[in-house]
C-alpha cells in the first residue's frame, strides 16, 4: 500500500510528550471525525449522553428528525424519485422540429435531477441529524465514486445516492457492493452496461446476411459483420472493482483476473425499455457462457442462472481477507490519521471479518479502539474542502437558500460534489489538498461567507446576536467557543485579540466587526484541522 | 523557499533527493543576462490513445484493428483524413493548428514511449510517471520538484520558478521545493486576503515572522501561500494585461489556463516549470474517429498550444511544451467504439530547440507478435529517457546519479537540434 506522508510533524516523536486526551477532548475528537461539524451544541449533547450512548443512538438511527432539513429538501422535487420516474418527468424527448426556446427549456429540465441530488448531499451534510451516517456516506460516496458528467449517470445519481450510498451506509459491505455493481449509475459510469461476449461466427454471419439483404451490397454486409466482431469485453468496471472497491491496487489479483471478472460480469446491464425501465437487468445473450477462473478459484458455468457467476465473484471479493484489510486501512485513514498504525488497522479488519463486513460494526470498532483517542491523532486530519465548507456552515448555523454559490466554491477548491474526475473518488489525505495557493481559496470562502457574499447563503443575525452581546473582554473566548470548540493556539488567539482591539473604539464598531472576527477563526489553521 | 516539514515524517529512502545539490549540475550555458528556459508540462489524464493521435495510416493492420474509430488516410465525403507527417504517420485532423509548427520543425512526436511497469491502473501509472519512479512507492518528491531543488541557486534567479496553472499541484511538482498552485482569478484578485488572514500563518504587513521549530506543514503551506501569491502579483502585475485577449485560445479551461501562463512568461518573471492537467482521455466507449469526443479534446489541446506558442512571441525560442499521458490504449478497439487501458503511448515536444519535423521513437508496428501482451504498443523509449533528455538539452542540467531512483537515463538520439 502507498505509504502516506503524515502532514503533522513526525507523529512518532510527539507521543511521549503528549498527555492523554481529557474527557472533553475525547468528545471533541469524536465529533470532529464522526460528525460533519463539531458545534458547541453537539459537544454538550455528547458530553451529556456519553460517547457510547451517543454512538449507539447514531448507529441505530435513534435520532430526532430535523424538521429544518425536511423543509429544505421539500423544494427538491426529484430526490425521492426512481430512475424511471426521473426519466419520465425530466427527460423529455427533443425532436428536431422543436422551437429553440422549447429545446432550451427541455435541456434545462434535464439538468435538474443532477443539480438537486448535488444540493441534497450538501443540505444533508449541513442540516442532517444523522451525524455518523453523513460522514459514512461521505466516505462511501467517494469509495463507490460515480460522476454525473458521464452519460446518463446524471439521471441515475438521484436513486444511487438515496438507495445505494445513504441507504446502505450501516449495512453489510456485500450489500453496498452488490447494490453499486447493479445500479445503472455504476453500470454506466464504469461501462459495464456495454460489456459483452464477442459475437460467435454464426452470429456474425447472420449479421452480414441481414445487412446484405437490406442494402443489397456485399461490402456493406461485410462491414457490418466487421463492426460487430469488435463488440466485446469492457474491463473498466472489473478493474476498478478489484483495485478501488475491494482488494486495493495490485493486491492479490493480476490482469488475467481483471479479464475473468469482466467476463463473469458480462450481461450485467440496464433494462432500457419495457414496463419497468432503467433498472438492472441480466442479459443472458451478452454473457460469456463458460467457466471463469478468478483469484485461483474456478467459477463454474451456471447453466440455469448465469447471473449467479457475477454474484459469486462479488461474494468471493466481499469475503476475501484482502478486502477486509483494504477497507479497514482505508477507513482508518479516513477516520484516524493519514498514515494509520498497523495495530488499529488489524483490529478493525478483524471486526470487519467477525461481523461479516457489517459497516456499522466497523465504524464502532474504530470509534471505540483505544488508539483512536491517541493524542497524536487529535486534530491530525486536514479537512478536505467538502469537510471545511460543511463544518463552516454548521458552526455558523448558515441559512442556505440556494446551493449554487456553494457548488461554485467547492469547484474552486477542486472538490465538486459528484463530479470527481477519477473513479478513485476524492482523496482524504492532507497530501492531496495542502498546496501553497490552495489555502487562499479557503480564506476567500471564509471572508465571503461572513460578508454574505456567497450566493444563496447567509449567516443569520441570530447567530451573531449572542456574540454581539458578549462583553469585550469575553468576546475572544466566546468566539472561539462558538466556532472552534477544540480551541485555538497562541498565535490565532493573539491575532483575534488584536482585531478586537482594532475595533473596540465604540460598541457599535465592535458589533459591526463581529462577522469579520468569525471569518478570522474560519480562516485560521485550527479550523482546517479535525 | 523550502517546505521544510512536509517530508520530515516520510522517512522515504529517496528523501535525500530533496536536498539541494550543488548547482554544478547546471552547465553554465546561460549567461547572467539570458533568461532561463521554461518547460511547460501538459499531462493528458486518463491514458490518451496514441494510435489516434499519431496515426500509422500506411499500416493496414491499423484499419483492421479499428473498424469504427480509425482515422482514414485521406479526406473522404464523411470527414477529414490524417494530416500527413511522413509516409507512415499522420496527425489527427483535429490537430491541424499544430501543423505550422511541424512544418517549421518545432513539433516532435515520440512514438512507443512509456513506463516499463506493467500496471494498467491510471492512478499508479500517473504516480509512477510523476515521481519518475515506476514501481517505487516510497518516492514522494515529484520529478519536476526534484529538478527545481537540485538546480536551485540560492539568491539567484527568480523566486517564482514553478507554477501549476490550476488549484492543486500535480504530483510531479509536489515536494520540498515550493511551487505555487495558482488559484482562480476571483481569489487571486482579492488583495485583502493576505492582510486579513496572513497573520494567522505568521505573516504581517508583507513580512513573515521567523519560522519556528516544529511548526507543522499547515502553517508552512499558509506561509508559502502568503509569500508566493504576493510575489505572483508583484511579478505578473495586479491588473496589467489581465483583460488582454491575444491569440485564438479555445474557449475552455485549458484555453484560459494557457492564456494566463503566456502572460506569466511574457512578463519575464523567470518562470522555469509550469504544469497543467487536461482530463477526459479515458475513452472506453464512444471515442469517435476523425470527429467525435476525442477529436474535440484534441482540437482544444492543439488550438490552445498553438495559440500559446504564438502568444509568447520571442519567448517561444526558450520555451518547450511537453505533452504526455500515463499509458496508451489497446490497439484493437473494444466493443463500444472505444479502447481500454494499454501500455506504450506517445509524447509530443513542441517549441524550444527540439528537432521537430520528424517522428521520433522506435516504432514496433501492429503485428500481434510485436505487441505488448499481444494487445498494446510495446514501450521502446522509457519516459525517463525523454525527461532526462529534456533536462539535459533544454535546461543544460545533467541529472545527477539517482535523480531517477535506481535508473540511469539513456539518451534519446537526435531529439534536440
Amino acid at each position: 500500500m502507498t505509504p502516506i506522508t503524515g502532514w503533522k510533524a513526525d507523529p512518532g516523536k510527539r507521543r511521549a510528550d503528549l498527555p492523554p486526551l481529557t474527557e472533553r477532548q475525547r468528545v471533541v475528537h469524536l465529533l470532529r471525525r464522526f460528525s460533519p461539524g463539531c458545534t458547541p451544541e453537539l459537544v454538550s449533547q455528547v458530553s451529556g449522553l456519553g460517547i457510547e450512548e451517543w454512538l449507539d443512538r447514531q448507529l441505530e438511527g435513534r435520532v430526532e428528525p430535523a424538521l429544518d432539513l425536511d423543509r429544505r429538501l421539500e423544494s427538491l422535487g426529484s430526490i425521492g424519485l426512481t430512475n424511471a420516474e426521473v426519466f419520465s418527468e425530466y427527460v423529455k424527448p427533443i425532436p428536431a422540429d422543436l422551437s429553440a426556446e422549447e429545446r432550451r427549456a427541455r435541456n434545462r429540465l434535464r439538468n435538474v435531477p443532477s443539480r438537486e441530488v448535488r444540493d441534497s448531499v450538501l443540505l444533508h451534510a449541513v442540516y442532517g441529524p444523522h451525524c455518523v451516517l453523513e460522514v459514512a456516506a461521505d466516505f462511501l460516496r467517494n469509495h463507490f465514486c460515480v460522476a454525473v458528467d458521464k452519460g446518463a449517470v446524471k439521471y441515475f445519481a438521484t436513486e444511487y445516492e438515496r438507495e445505494v450510498i445513504r441507504g446502505r451506509c450501516f449495512g453489510a459491505f456485500r450489500g453496498i457492493l452488490g447494490a453499486s455493481a447493479k445500479h445503472p449509475a455504476m453500470l454506466t459510469y464504469l461501462d459495464n452496461e456495454v460489456s459483452r461476449r464477442p459475437p460467435t461466427k454464426a452470429e456474425l454471419k447472420a449479421i452480414e446476411m441481414r445487412k446484405r439483404l437490406e442494402t443489397n451490397s456485399k461490402r456493406q454486409g461485410q462491414e457490418a459483420s466487421d463492426i460487430a466482431a469488435q463488440r466485446g469485453l469492457n474491463e473498466n468496471y472489473a478493474r476498478e472493482l478489484l483495485e478501488l472497491h475491494t482488494l486495493g491496487v495490485d493486491n492479490y489479483y493480476t490482469q488475467g483476473d481483471v479479464e475473468e471478472v469482466a467476463r463473469a460480469l458480462t450481461g450485467w446491464t440496464i433494462e432500457k425499455g419495457g414496463r419497468e425501465p432503467m433498472v438492472f437487468k441480466f442479459h443472458a445473450d451478452m454473457h460469456c457462457g463458460d467457466n471463469k477462473r478468478v483469484l485461483h478459484k474456478v467459477i463454474r458455468r451456471d447453466w440455469k442462472d448465469p447471473q449467479q457467476e457475477g454474484e459469486q465473484v462479488l461474494d468471493l471479493l466481499a469475503e476475501h481477507e484482502g478486502t477486509a484489510d483494504y477497507l479497514a486501512w482505508k477507513l482508518c485513514r479516513f477516520f484516524v490519521c493519514d498514515d494509520p498504525p498497523e495495530g488499529i488497522v488489524r483490529r478493525v479488519a478483524a471486526a470487519f471479518r467477525k461481523s461479516d463486513g457489517n459497516l456499522a460494526a466497523v465504524y464502532r470498532a474504530i470509534a471505540t479502539d483505544p488508539d483512536f483517542f491517541d493524542p497524536r491523532f487529535y486534530g491530525a486530519k486536514f479537512k478536505r474542502p467538502f469537510e471545511f465548507v460543511v463544518s463552516a456552515l454548521r458552526v455558523t448555523r448558515a441559512d442556505i437558500r440556494s446551493c449554487t454559490g456553494l457548488h461554485k466554491a467547492l469547484a474552486a477548491m477542486n472538490e465538486n460534489i459528484y463530479l470527481c474526475k477519477d473513479p478513485t473518488g476524492y482523496y482524504d489525505q492532507a497530501e492531496a489538498w495542502l498546496d501553497p495557493g490552495a489555502l487562499a481559496v479557503r480564506w476567500k470562502f471564509a471572508k465571503d461567507l461572513v460578508a454574505g457574499r456567497i450566493e444563496g447563503v447567509r449567516v443569520p443575525s441570530t447567530f451573531y446576536a449572542g456574540l454581539e452581546d458578549a462583553r469585550e473582554e469575553y468576546l475572544n473566548l466566546e468566539l472561539v467557543r462558538r466556532v472552534l470548540p477544540a480551541g485555538v493556539g497562541e498565535r490565532t488567539s493573539r491575532v483575534l485579540s488584536a482585531r478586537i482591539a482594532e475595533h473596540s473604539g465604540t460598541e457599535r464598531s465592535l458589533r459591526k466587526a463581529v462577522p469579520s472576527l468569525v471569518g478570522v477563526l474560519l480562516a485560521s489553521p485550527e479550523f482546517q484541522e479535525q | 523557499m523550502k517546505r521544510r516539514t512536509f517530508l520530515k515524517a516520510s522517512g522515504a529512502s529517496f528523501a535525500s533527493l530533496a536536498l539541494p545539490l550543488p548547482a554544478a549540475h547546471l552547465r553554465s550555458a546561460f549567461g547572467d543576462d539570458e533568461p532561463r528556459p521554461t518547460l511547460v508540462v501538459v499531462y493528458l489524464r486518463g491514458g490518451a490513445d496514441p494510435l489516434n493521435m499519431v496515426v500509422p495510416y500506411s499500416d493496414d493492420r491499423y484499419y483492421e484493428l479499428r473498424t469504427t474509430i480509425a482515422i482514414p488516410p485521406e479526406d473522404t465525403a464523411e470527414g477529414p483524413g490524417v494530416l500527413r507527417l511522413d509516409r507512415d504517420f499522420g496527425l489527427h485532423p483535429a490537430m491541424s493548428s499544430l501543423m505550422p509548427y511541424w512544418e517549421d520543425e518545432k513539433l516532435a512526436p515520440i512514438l512507443n514511449v512509456g513506463s516499463p511497469h506493467p500496471t494498467r491502473s491510471h492512478f499508479d501509472a500517473q504516480d509512477f510517471m510523476e515521481y519518475a519512479a515506476p514501481g517505487m512507492r516510497t518516492v514522494r518528491n515529484g520529478w519536476l520538484n526534484r529538478f527545481l531543488s537540485a538546480s536551485d541557486r540560492e539568491g539567484e534567479g527568480s523566486d517564482l520558478r514553478a507554477l501549476a496553472m490550476q488549484g492543486l499541484l500535480p504530483r510531479s511538482l509536489r515536494g520540498s521545493y515550493t511551487a505555487l498552485a495558482v488559484p482562480e482569478e476571483r481569489v487571486l484578485g482579492d488583495e485583502e486576503l493576505l492582510d486579513l488572514y496572513g497573520p494567522l500563518y505568521g505573516g504581517s504587513g508583507g513580512a513573515m515572522e521567523p519560522r519556528r521549530e516544529g511548526e507543522d506543514s499547515l502553517i508552512d503551506a499558509g506561509r508559502d501561500t502568503f509569500e508566493t501569491l504576493e510575489r505572483f502579483r508583484e511579478i505578473v502585475g495586479r491588473k496589467e494585461g489581465r483583460s488582454r485577449r491575444r491569440g485564438r485560445y479555445p474557449d475552455d479551461g485549458l484555453g484560459s489556463a494557457m492564456r494566463d501562463l503566456a502572460r506569466v512568461i511574457r512578463s519575464g518573471a523567470g518562470l522555469e516549470v509550469a504544469a497543467l492537467d487536461v482530463g477526459g482521455w479515458d475513452t472506453h466507449a464512444g471515442q469517435g474517429g476523425a470527429t467525435g469526443s476525442m477529436a474535440n479534446r484534441l482540437r482544444s489541446l492543439a488550438d490552445a498550444l498553438a495559440a500559446f506558442m504564438g502568444d509568447i512571441g520571442p519567448h517561444a525560442r526558450r520555451t518547450l511544451v511537453m505533452v504526455m499521458t500515463e499509458f496508451g490504449r489497446t490497439c484493437r478497439e473494444n466493443g463500444n467504439s472505444g479502447t481500454d487501458h494499454g501500455h506504450g503511448s506517445a509524447m509530443f515536444l513542441l517549441g524550444g530547440s527540439v528537432a521537430g519535423g520528424r517522428v521520433h521513437g522506435k516504432w514496433t508496428g501492429l503485428e500481434e507478435a510485436n505487441l505488448y501482451q499481444r494487445r498494446d504498443l510495446e514501450v521502446t523509449t522509457d519516459f525517463r529517457d525523454v525527461f532526462g533528455e529534456v533536462l539535459r538539452e533544454h535546461f543544460r542540467f545533467d541529472a545527477p546519479k539517482d535523480f531517477f531512483p535506481e535508473y540511469s537515463a539513456g539518451r534519446v538520439r537526435k531529439l534536440f537540434a
